[in-house]
């Protein structure tokens, strides 16, 4: 992943291998005896996005912004409201549940919470082959050589097969869910929050692991996390989200040296930085983010953004190229 | 002069069903009238122990076993709990990590925030009332007179921490403390609740001890940091000696696994292996088992606090350089 600044990244070549459009996602809460109309959350709201084969795309934003649910919905694992979700020009979004039930070997997911995540009854063992008992894959001897093999990749020895999850420790356990997400060798991997309840040493084994298993296996990865160096670390391309959508995404040099919309400027600039010698400007956001049954009108960020003008209060801006190639922003006055 | 809070030697053990757990093991700091203080380290470092045990609030299976925590030359250890009360929200107060869980959802914010006003300073409930929206009113909180009326699941994460700090300061405390009081909150959140305590520390001359696992949070705000590895103070110093050039291995090593921001790099920097079990500590160094660079010595005795370039380390290597006190 060595880049010098002029060169191109060889992964922006690389085949598309899914591509979101216009994917919505609307959460509908209950009529009640005063609204007549049922609330509606909309968590995902119009986003289009592309991943290439072999590349990171790393999606990045604020508490309640809808990244897990893109996620989530991207995998059909929440039905979405409308919207295409092309997986190397197929759109699985119209697939019945037997051709998903197919699909499913080749995308999934990574879980944020190394506790809850693992089932505290089965051992380790029945955790990783379970992917491979649901689809009737190899006998009971292959099965555990797979086990052992891809225990192995991630760095756990296989005298710990029938241990239990609470024998380990949160990094270890973050190594069992890889390795169960990856025996069915996976082409896409959603990784929701992998790394964000890990301790900062561990945290670094377990990025160091994610990216081996990547080169390795030509893995495509959606990285969701509200870590922006972690991000920045791990991806290729970076999709700030706001409130449902996205509203900037590019290339990771590009946008974290210069940032557009000045959401992602201020998240950036809000990030502690561990050197004592520097004291930065800090752009500071008023306020909070706008609770997501009334997002504002116009652009959803209108009311915390310093720039906002009449016409951001009542247009929505849409995603235009800004910048190098690939660098999309939704403002009116992108900077 | 005294030191505002002068803490030494302090040991805490917790009783547990497989025998006794030394969480806290000889940890020494002093703090000064408006200082910051960052105490970091990873989970089950025992920063929070240590916090809790300068206002007594422990969990009963804990017992502080040796050492002393002295406020303005005055000792901690061993007041009544009566004498305690009196020092816990007025003297020094504690902010929590989790605001949801440290707020009263069935009492209105205002309730909360008169409390020590009417316990500690002995006011009448209406000029409470009064003395709360001032209160509320620095801490940045719009419409003051409205929130006081309201329950915490009225607010939002960041307002419940507006809140939390209300509270902490309204007596006007010489210490505070910050257990992780961003960690629950996004980055934009934490940046403006960072800036709202070095504003009150800036007007009131408040002492902060800030308890984080970021690294990023201390250089940022503290003067001094306190690094604490399984119990143990690994390095004592300010921010720009433990920043600027880092000595103990634990603290290189956590330093150099933090991706960062302006840079790329191949692979991160890790330290191998994991923290030690309760229980089940290493009879030396207890970083020994992990440290690229231990030596012979390290895995037999423990070490003690060496002075180097201005910071304390506990690490063999520095031990050489004279003055050094050994710890047994």
């Amino acid at each position: 992943m060595s880049e010098n600044p002029k060169s191109k990244n060889p992964k922006d070549e690389s085949p598309i291998l899914l591509e979101i459009r216009d994917l919505r996602k609307y959460f509908t809460g209950k009529k009640g005896l005063f609204n007549r109309k049922p609330p509606v959350v909309k968590a995902v709201d119009d986003i289009s996005l592309t991943i290439r084969r072999g590349e990171t795309l790393g999606l990045v934003g604020e508490s309640g912004c809808g990244k897990s649910t893109l996620g989530r919905t991207i995998l059909k694992l929440i039905p979405m409201t409308s919207g295409q979700v092309l997986y190397e020009g197929q759109d699985i979004a119209a697939y019945n549940k037997k051709q998903m039930w197919e699909m499913r070997k080749k995308m999934q997911i990574i879980f944020q919470d190394p506790y809850s995540s693992l089932n505290p009854r089965m051992t380790v063992f029945d955790l990783v082959s379970a992917p491979l008992q649901v689809y009737g894959i190899g006998s009971k001897e292959e099965q555990k050589e797979m086990v052992i093999s891809i225990l192995k990749d991630v760095g756990l020895d296989q005298q710990y097969l029938n241990r239990f999850p609470h024998e380990f420790s949160g990094g270890q356990r973050q190594r069992i869910g890889i390795a169960r997400a990856l025996i069915l060798n996976p082409e896409f991997v959603v990784c929701d929050e992998a790394v964000s309840a890990l301790d900062v040493s561990v945290r670094a084994q377990v990025l160091n692991l994610m990216q081996k298993m990547q080169k390795k296996r030509n893995l495509t990865y959606l990285f969701i996390s509200h870590d922006l160096s972690v991000v920045r670390h791990v991806s290729d391309r970076v999709a700030v989200m706001y409130l449902g959508s996205v509203v900037e995404v590019g290339g990771k040099k590009e946008l974290y040296s210069a940032p557009k919309h000045p959401y992602t400027q201020a998240l950036l600039s809000a990030i502690p930085i561990p050197d004592a010698n520097r004291k930065r400007n800090r752009i500071i956001l008023e306020g909070d983010v706008p609770s997501a049954y009334r997002p504002p009108a116009g652009c959803k960020f209108h009311t915390r953004c310093p720039y906002a003008t009449e016409q951001c209060k009542t247009e929505v801006p849409v995603l235009k190229g800004a910048g190098e190639e690939g660098h999309f922003v939704a403002c009116h006055k992108a900077l | 002069m005294d030191s505002l809070l002068k803490v030494e030697g302090l040991q805490v053990q917790f009783q547990t069903k497989k025998g006794v757990n030394t969480s806290v093991d000889g940890v020494s700091f002093s703090i000064e009238k408006g200082e910051i203080l960052g105490i970091v380290g990873e989970s089950g470092c025992g920063k929070s122990v240590t916090s809790l045990s300068i206002l007594q609030l422990l969990s009963t299976n804990a017992r502080i076993s040796q050492g002393s925590i002295q406020l303005e030359g005055r000792e901690l250890l061993g007041l009544s709990e009566e004498e305690l009360c009196r020092i816990r929200g007025n003297e020094i107060a504690m902010i929590f990590q989790d605001p949801m869980t440290a707020l009263n959802p069935t009492l209105t914010i205002g309730e909360q925030i008169i409390e020590p006003l009417v316990i500690h300073q002995g006011y009448r409930r209406q000029d409470a009332w009064k003395e709360g929206i001032q209160v509320l009113k620095k801490v940045g909180i719009a419409a003051p007179e409205k929130r006081m009326k309201e329950y915490p699941h009225q607010l939002s994460g960041g307002m419940r921490q507006r809140v939390m700090i209300a509270m902490a300061v309204s007596c006007a405390p010489k210490l505070l403390i910050a257990d992780e009081p961003t960690t629950a909150l996004d980055v934009t959140i934490q940046a403006q609740i960072l800036e709202l305590m070095m504003e009150l520390r800036q007007k009131m001359n408040t002492a902060i001890i800030l308890i984080t696992h970021d690294m990023g949070v201390v250089a940022e705000t503290a003067d001094h940091i306190l690094v604490l590895y399984a119990g143990k103070v690994v390095e004592y110093g300010s921010v720009k000696d433990i920043f600027n050039a880092p000595k103990h291995p634990y603290t290189k090593g956590l330093l150099n696994s933090i991706p960062p921001l302006e840079e790329d790099v191949e692979e991160l920097n890790t330290i191998e292996g994991t923290v030690p079990a309760p229980g089940q500590m290493p009879a030396g160094c207890r970083f020994a088992p992990r440290c690229p660079e231990a030596g012979e010595m390290c895995s037999k005795k423990q070490p003690g606090l060496y002075p180097a370039g201005g910071a304390l380390v506990s690490c063999f290597q520095y031990m050489e350089q004279k003055g050094g006190q050994d710890d047994e």
